[in-house]
This record gives C-alpha cells, sequence and structure tokens, in this order.
C-alpha cells in the first residue's frame, strides 16, 4: 500500500515539475504570435567574420564598405584610413595588438557620445570619425558610399543583439601613470616609432601620418592625451605592443605637443 | 433570521464549499491554460485580466468583509487537499514553519512585488503562468507532505496580507468557552466522520488567532457536537481594539504594508526613480535598493516612535512596538485599495468583459475600458485614503486607552498621530507625483499604452538615462508626428497610423505593422534605392513618402531621436536575425482586384470611421485626398496595402478576406492624393 502511494506521488510531482519546467524552457525564447516562432537570445560571441559572407542582395554594399575601411585614400585622398585605428577594418577582438574593433559596435549605436551632451546614431558616429579623425568632409548620407559602410557596419555586428554590452569594444582600460614627460617621449619616439612613422611624423607607405598637415585634426579622440597612450600601450610598435606606461604616456604627450590641423567643425 | 445565523446556517450545510470550490477549481485551470496558450498581448489575455485586473482588486476588500473566505474555495488549497487525499504522507508541520512560517511568507511576499516591478508580471502571461504553476506545485508538495493545509497557513506568500487585513475585518468565528470547557471530543480540530477538522490548525475556543485565520470552511460548525459555535459581524478594525496578545511579527508586518504601498506608487508610476539610486548603474539593483529602503523606512520610523513612548512609559520596546504597529493597518488597507481596487478594478474593469466577448466570438468594443472617468477615480482615492488615515489615528487612540492609565495616554498617543501626520503626506506625494517624461497616451484605451512584453519591446520608459530623453522624443514623434515634427510632416497622419502603437505591437492581427527589430533588419536591399538602405534613409522615405513630408536632416534632433526609439524597442535582437513577425503574408488567390466592389464595402465596413469621403474622422486617418499618404507611399501600392488591410481592418475586429482587401485597395488607391515629387 505504501510502495503504491509512494509512487503515485513521484508521478505527481514529476508532472507538475514538467508542467513547470517547459514554460520555463520557453522563457529563454521569445514567441512571435503564432507560438512558433522564436528568437533566441544571443549573447554577444566574437567569432571571425569574412565579409564576403554577406547576403547577395547587400554583398556589394558590405564588400564596397569594406574596401572603403581598409583602404579610405583610395576613395577619398588623403593619407589617414579607417584602418589605421580599426586595424583589419574593424574585424579584429580589440584588446593587445588588435587596435579598436568595430564588431559589434553597430549594436551599441544610438548613444550618449562623451564629448558631446547628445545622443549620436552610427552614421553621426560615421561623420564624426570623417571630419574629425580623417579631416575628411564625410559623403553625404543616402550616397553608395554612406550607405556601404553603415551595411559594413551592421553585417559585421550580425547576431550580435541590440544593446548588449560588447566587451571587447573600445580599448581595453588602463590608469596611466599621470606624468608625462614629452622631452622623454621624443627619445621614445626616435628608438620605436621614428622608424616606421617618420622622423617627421608624416609616416610612409604603410603608415599613418601622425602630425603636420596629412594627419587627424585636433578633435580627434586621439588628441587626447588618456585614449591615445592606451592606444599606443596596447597596439604600438603595431604586432608587437611593448612599451612601458610611462614610454605611452611619455610619447602620446610628445606627438600631442606637434601641430596637427584644426578642426573647423562640420 | 439575522445574518449571523443566516451564515452558521450556510456553514453548516453539507455542500458549503464545496458548491463553490469546484468551479472556482475548474475555471483556474481554465484561466492558467488561456495564460498559457492564450494570446501573449497583455490587455487581450483573460487569464491576465481576471487575474490581476478583477481577483487581485477585489482580494483586498473581501479580507475585510467576509475574512479569508477565499482561502476555502482557493484552488491552490484544493489543489493540497486533492493530493493529500490522494498521497498523503499527513508528516506534523515543522517547528521552524510554526515559528518563522509568517517572517518567510513576508519575504516570498515582498518578492514578488519586487518581481513585478523587474519583471512585469502582470503584463506578461508566460511570468504569470509560471507564478501560478510555481504556487500550485508548492501546494502539491504541502498536500503530499504535510497535514492539513500546511502551505495556505504558513507560507502562502498571500497569508500576511490576508492575516493583517481579516484580523481587522468584519467576521469574526467564536466558540462559547462556557460550552467548550465541558468538551471531550474536541470535533472541531480533530473532525467528524464525514468532514475533516480545521485545515488551518485552529481551535475555536481559542480565540486569538481565529480571525486573521480562518477559512470560514464551516468544518468546526459541522463537527461541533454542542452547537457552540456562532458568528459575530462586527465593525471594520472593531478586531484591533483590545487586543490581549499583539504579536511583534504582525506589527512588523503592518509597518512593512506601508512600505509596500508606497513601493507600489512609485515604481508603478515612475520607475526612472530608482534609476542610479544611491549611484548604482543596474536598473534591477537600484530598483531594489530603492525597495529596500522604501519598506525599511516605515519599520524604522515605527521602531523609533516605540523606542521614544517606551522611554516615557518605562516598558519594553518590542513591547510598545507589538502593540502600536497595528494602528497602521486601516492606512495600509486604504493604500491597497486605491491602488489595486480603484486603480486596476476601476480603470481596467470592462477589460476582462471585452475578452470574454472575444473569445466567445462577439465583436471586440472599442470603448474605454474603464468603468468610471479617471477624475471620479481620483477623488475616490483621495477619499479613501484620508478614511484610513482617520481610521488608522482612532486605532492608535483606542490602543493608547486599553493599555495606559490617565496621562499616559496622550503621551504614548500623541507620537503615533506625529507619526501618521508624516505618513500621510507622503502617500498623497508619490501617489499623485507625475513622471517627469509622460508618455503619451495613443489609443483611448488606458491599458493600450503598455507594450506586451511577452514578445518583448521594452518599455520606452525604461531606456538608461543616457538615451531616454531620445527614446521619449521619438514616442512623441512616432505618436503624433505632425505635432512633435510638423516641419517635417505634410499630412494628418502619424507614424502610428500604420504602426499601431508606435510600433511596438508585433505583426499579429490588429497590431498595424510592427517595428520592433527594425533596427536589427536594416540596412537591407531596397528596390527604391536599388541599394542597401539604412534605417535613416527608410524613415526619412516614410516621411517624404507615407508622410507626404520632408527628408529630416541626418544629423537633426528628430532623426536621431526617432532611430535611438527604434533601436530602443529592438533591444536584445541580434542583429541581421530573422524577426518573424516583420513579415507580413499574404495569400495568392488569383483574384482580380475590383474597385467597383471596393467601393460597396467601404460605404459597409470603412465608411463609419474613415467617412465616406474618405477623409477620415477624429479617430481615423484620412486615406485619400490632400490629407493622406502621397502615391509614392508604399501603401499605395497594393501589394503593401492588402496585406495592412487584412490583418488590420475594421480595427479591432479585422473580418476582411484577402479578395475584399485586394477589392479594398483597388478602390482607395484609385482616389485623388498628393503627389511623390521626387517620383522618377
Amino acid at each position: 500500500m505504501n510502495l503504491i502511494r509512494n509512487c503515485m506521488l513521484a508521478i505527481i510531482l514529476a508532472i507538475v515539475f514538467a508542467i513547470i519546467v517547459l514554460p520555463y524552457y520557453g522563457g529563454l525564447c521569445a514567441f512571435a504570435d503564432d507560438g512558433t516562432t522564436v528568437v533566441p537570445r544571443y549573447m554577444p560571441v566574437y567569432r571571425d567574420i569574412n565579409p564576403n559572407d554577406a547576403p547577395e542582395n547587400i554583398h556589394n554594399a558590405v564588400m564596397s564598405g569594406y574596401d572603403i575601411l581598409i583602404n579610405t585614400p583610395g576613395y577619398f585622398g588623403g593619407k589617414l584610413s579607417c584602418g589605421n585605428c580599426h586595424f583589419l577594418g574593424g574585424l579584429t577582438k580589440g584588446g593587445k595588438d588588435g587596435g579598436i574593433s568595430l564588431l559589434g559596435a553597430a549594436a551599441t549605436y544610438p548613444r550618449g557620445s562623451a564629448g558631446e551632451a547628445k545622443v549620436i546614431d552610427l552614421q553621426t558616429a560615421v561623420r564624426n570619425c570623417f571630419s574629425k579623425s580623417l579631416n575628411i568632409s564625410p559623403p553625404p548620407p543616402q550616397s553608395r558610399q554612406m550607405q556601404s559602410i553603415i551595411a559594413y557596419l551592421h553585417w559585421i555586428s550580425h547576431d550580435i543583439p541590440i544593446y548588449s554590452k560588447v566587451p571587447w569594444l573600445g580599448l581595453p582600460p588602463v590608469s596611466l601613470p599621470q606624468n608625462p614627460d614629452a622631452q622623454n617621449g621624443g627619445k621614445v619616439y626616435s628608438t620605436h616609432c621614428a622608424k616606421c612613422h617618420a622622423k617627421d611624423g608624416s609616416g610612409n607607405k604603410a603608415t599613418p601620418p601622425l602630425w603636420g598637415q596629412n594627419s587627424y585634426t585636433n578633435a580627434s579622440p586621439f588628441n587626447n592625451q588618456n585614449i591615445f597612450s592606451a592606444f599606443v600601450l596596447f597596439n604600438m610598435p603595431k604586432g608587437n605592443a611593448k612599451l612601458s606606461q610611462q614610454q605611452a604616456q611619455n610619447v602620446s604627450s610628445f606627438i600631442m605637443s606637434q601641430s596637427r590641423p584644426f578642426w573647423v567643425g562640420k | 433570521m439575522n445574518i449571523s445565523q443566516f451564515i452558521k446556517n450556510i456553514l453548516s450545510r453539507k455542500w458549503y464549499p464545496a458548491v463553490l470550490r469546484w468551479p472556482t477549481a475548474l475555471f483556474f485551470v481554465f484561466l492558467v491554460y488561456v495564460l498559457l496558450y492564450g494570446r501573449t498581448e497583455a490587455r487581450y489575455n483573460l487569464g491576465l485580466s481576471m487575474t490581476w485586473f478583477l481577483w487581485w482588486s477585489i482580494l483586498p476588500l473581501m479580507f475585510l468583509v467576509v475574512g479569508r473566505f477565499w482561502c476555502s474555495i482557493c484552488p491552490f488549497a484544493m489543489v493540497n487537499d486533492l493530493v493529500q487525499r490522494l498521497v498523503g504522507n499527513n508528516l506534523p508541520v515543522p517547528m521552524f514553519l510554526k515559528r518563522y512560517g509568517a517572517w518567510i511568507t513576508y519575504l516570498l511576499f515582498i518578492s514578488l512585488i519586487y518581481t513585478e516591478f523587474i519583471l512585469g508580471i502582470v503584463l506578461s502571461t508566460q511570468i504569470s503562468a509560471i507564478l501560478m504553476l510555481t504556487l500550485a506545485t508548492f501546494a502539491v508538495i504541502s498536500g503530499a507532505f504535510y497535514t492539513r493545509r500546511t502551505w495556505c497557513r504558513y507560507l502562502c506568500p498571500l497569508g500576511g496580507m490576508a492575516t493583517i487585513f481579516s484580523k481587522a475585518g468584519m467576521i469574526e468565528l467564536k466558540a462559547q468557552p462556557s460550552i467548550c470547557a465541558k468538551c471531550k471530543s474536541m470535533g472541531c480540530y480533530k473532525g467528524g466522520e464525514n468532514t475533516p477538522g480545521c485545515p488551518v490548525f485552529l481551535v475555536p475556543r481559542i480565540s486569538e488567532n481565529q480571525p486573521a485565520n480562518c477559512t470560514y470552511c464551516g468544518n468546526c460548525v459541522k463537527n461541533c457536537p454542542n452547537d457552540s459555535i456562532s458568528i459575530e459581524i462586527r465593525p471594520p478594525t472593531r478586531g484591533l481594539w483590545f487586543l490581549q496578545k499583539p504579536k511583534l511579527e504582525e506589527s512588523f508586518l503592518a509597518a512593512l504594508f506601508i512600505g509596500v504601498g508606497l513601493s507600489l506608487s512609485i515604481m508603478l508610476r515612475s520607475q526612472h526613480w530608482a534609476e542610479g539610486f544611491l549611484g548604482i548603474k543596474n536598473l534591477n539593483l537600484s530598483i531594489a535598493a530603492l525597495y529596500v529602503s522604501v519598506l525599511a523606512a516605515p519599520v524604522l520610523l515605527l521602531y523609533a516612535v516605540s523606542r521614544f513612548v517606551s522611554y516615557r512609559t518605562e516598558e519594553p520596546v518590542s513591547i510598545v512596538f507589538a502593540r502600536f504597529g497595528y494602528f497602521l493597518i486601516p492606512l495600509a488597507f486604504a493604500n491597497q485599495l486605491a491602488v489595486a481596487t480603484f486603480h486596476e478594478l476601476l480603470v481596467n474593469g470592462k477589460l476582462s468583459l471585452y475578452n470574454i466577448m472575444e473569445m466567445i466570438g462577439l465583436h471586440r468594443p472599442q470603448s474605454a475600458t474603464a468603468l468610471v472617468s479617471m477624475e471620479i477615480i481620483k477623488v475616490f482615492q483621495i477619499l479613501v485614503l484620508l478614511a484610513g488615515a482617520t481610521m488608522s489615528g482612532f486605532l492608535a487612540h483606542r490602543i493608547a486607552k486599553s493599555n495606559y492609565k490617565g496621562k499616559q495616554v496622550t503621551g504614548a498617543f500623541i507620537p503615533f498621530l506625529l507619526l501618521l501626520i508624516f505618513i500621510v503626506p507622503c502617500y498623497f506625494y508619490f501617489y499623485f507625483a507625475e513622471p517627469e517624461h509622460k508618455p503619451t497616451e495613443h489609443l483611448q484605451s488606458p491599458v493600450a499604452a503598455m507594450p506586451s512584453l511577452s514578445f518583448l519591446p521594452p518599455k520606452p520608459e525604461n531606456a538608461p538615462t543616457g538615451i531616454r530623453e531620445y527614446v521619449l522624443a521619438g514616442l512623441n514623434i512616432m505618436a503624433e508626428t505632425s505635432r512633435y515634427a510638423p516641419a517635417f510632416t505634410g499630412n494628418a497622419l502619424s507614424c502610428t497610423s500604420c504602426h499601431f502603437n508606435s510600433g511596438m505591437e508585433s505583426n499579429r492581427k490588429e497590431g498595424g505593422i510592427s517595428l520592433v527589430g527594425v533596427a536589427a533588419v536594416y540596412p537591407k536591399y531596397t528596390k527604391r534605392h536599388d541599394f542597401s538602405t539604412d534605417l535613416v534613409t527608410r524613415i526619412n522615405d516614410c516621411f517624404k513618402r507615407s508622410l507626404n513630408g520632408k527628408a529630416l536632416p541626418v544629423e537633426s534632433k528628430e532623426m536621431v531621436s526617432i532611430v535611438t526609439y527604434l533601436t530602443w524597442i529592438s533591444k536584445d535582437i541580434p542583429i541581421y536575425a530573422d524577426v518573424p513577425w516583420l513579415s507580413a503574408k499574404f495569400p495568392d488567390t488569383g483574384h482580380k482586384p475590383d474597385p467597383l466592389a471596393g467601393r460597396l464595402l467601404f460605404g459597409q465596413k470603412c465608411a463609419a470611421c474613415h467617412h465616406m469621403d474618405g477623409l477620415g474622422t477624429k479617430g481615423a486617418p484620412p486615406v485619400w485626398g490632400q490629407g493622406s499618404y502621397n502615391d509614392g507611399a508604399g501603401m499605395s501600392r497594393l501589394d503593401r496595402c492588402a496585406p495592412f488591410l487584412l490583418s488590420n481592418m475594421p480595427l479591432d475586429y479585422p473580418d476582411l478576406s484577402p479578395d475584399q482587401a485586394l477589392d479594398l485597395c483597388a478602390f482607395i488607391n484609385g482616389k485623388p492624393r498628393p503627389t511623390f515629387m521626387e517620383k522618377i
């Protein structure tokens, strides 16, 4: 008798458990109206992305966006390219020797901008890059070039949930020593940087000019001591970042003391 | 026959309470089924509207008038009893439950409210269903292992509220001590041949816990061989006047309830007050922090005042606290009434009715769901709160009078009166404070503004501080385009004319064209541009074509606001995911659209709202003429217009056939409308 009773108890508990677990399981998904279709809630996951895999009807846009990012001067002249900061067209994972990743960036806009007390969307951010960092007037909003860049940035962010925290974006946080020495920076520059970026900072075929007429403007985020130092610390010399925190501070202070184009607004 | 005699008569009947329990339980099963498999939009789900807008609203009132009568017909108790009869092991109640059960109950209750704040139980069919089933599981466990209704008496999250409200309630079950003293059978507790004993562990003779826990199931009446039990009707709060043994946990709960009431007013009105509370960036955590502080404040205040009084009366502070805590019960009750009953019941009262009408196949009425106008509700709420406050003051005086003598009465009474005078304005302040950003009301129905959580756009007002201003500005433009973006709008339409509820509906019937997830699917190829087109450009296409206006400058506040709004309501959707509700299906019947048939249909189905001349009325936009969309708009194309009509028109009870939708579109789009200037 006791055996039968306990078996029944087990069965009842199992049924109730099943009833409860099923909706929980469903809770991981969002149901559409017909109750069939499911959008899994992804986590942002970094993986290799090949722009060439873009679906056919936006393929040409994505590819030309990619081309603009890695070969900006080919389209707009000048000596700077998006890829100078966003290595490999932003397809990297950031961090050490990874430049500033753009993979997933599209999922984080529109957002409040650090510099201005307003929200900027992706297109505005791209335009800011053009006018402040590349010192080029941005292509018009509906132009194929702009549309291609936006399509590319979205495509390389595919599967990243909108407004999720994408950990590899931006530069890794670091607290730098706050006593930059520009004079010492000059020495660091000639030891570690001048070989590629030239003594007068004008760069060579493969490297961007760091100051002078062809470099970024004073309104670029790179003209900010902390941002630039962090970039140098994690990425320079390219492919083999090895400067100390103090050296990074010093050399960026040295580079910031040089002359560069003045941003005249949009 | 007087009322108490009448009630006692009912209680002694064999068919009571089974005659009420079974229908309730069956109806409950039906409601859970509706919650699980019914429509997922909050306001269209009968399960949600019945549970939260009807049952939950009436519950406090029931506690006051008929005590815990609900508990005797509660479906969870039914589950408990059935399982117990089948497989019950009848273990005794664990000691720690007897000792700490009340505190666990409170903890469960406040966690439930917290869950409501962060997940929105009331608006989510899924979470509500999970809640119901979880409670049912606990009832099963309790029934399977423990004796009687252990779960109900010691653990049910509603227990706390039930206890203090019923204790102040209007009904009491009493036994005559003189008769009971001679009794040896104790049938009331142990049970008789046909009827079990008291399900909630009460002995009627010991009256102390009686009104707080009795469920009026009538078992004791049926089992008593000496007819010792009687029912007493008393004025509300009378039960609290002469308490012999005040309980610390009940006083604590009364104060806690004041905090719960405050937090309901604060969070449900304007959750953004929680944002960044104590500098915590995580919204859920800051809500928790604010919630806990609001809960703690009244308890600490009561403690402080009790401490002060205890110095003067030279008693331990715990005794004063336990004794006087009860005086807050009427105020807590009044607030529950103002928030739950008046707000939910009167504002959404007809919702359940509409949902039932829809379910049995009648036309769903379009009128508002409120039973009385909002102004009257507000007046009611003020009056109820004031009445509750007065009762509380009176009760404090009563308690002081029955415990102290002479000067000490005023000495003990005044500090508590001051406490009351401090709390009541807080209530009013939080109750009537308006949120800083008031979202626009989109449709006539007050609940219409609530997005449906199950499929899941986040609420615009929950956007993080950095972008909230833009999200709300975007929402305003969506809802009333010609008012908030007048320079760019060329007609009387708004985004919400096609994208109902500002795009926050899914693409269901009557949902318009959903915009939840658009930020994830653009840029995409469009024929118009024969190239990849980003969201900004697409929005401008709407402005230039459907709104017959001008393109917004790319970096204008209006454009960024709209983009931010659309991105926010697409939150958590992976970029380039396949968003199922964004695609419209239209069966290909091979029908040749016939404008003449369309004209006839228009008169039958559309003219009532859109007017026979197509110029629209206050609630319905113009569908042709200068005030309508131009001939470059998607809606002016058969393949866009027909699916829209098929699933949305006539509004709220779409019943067109695909062929009829095609006919109507052919007719409507054959009518004159503005010309799109950039058309090639």
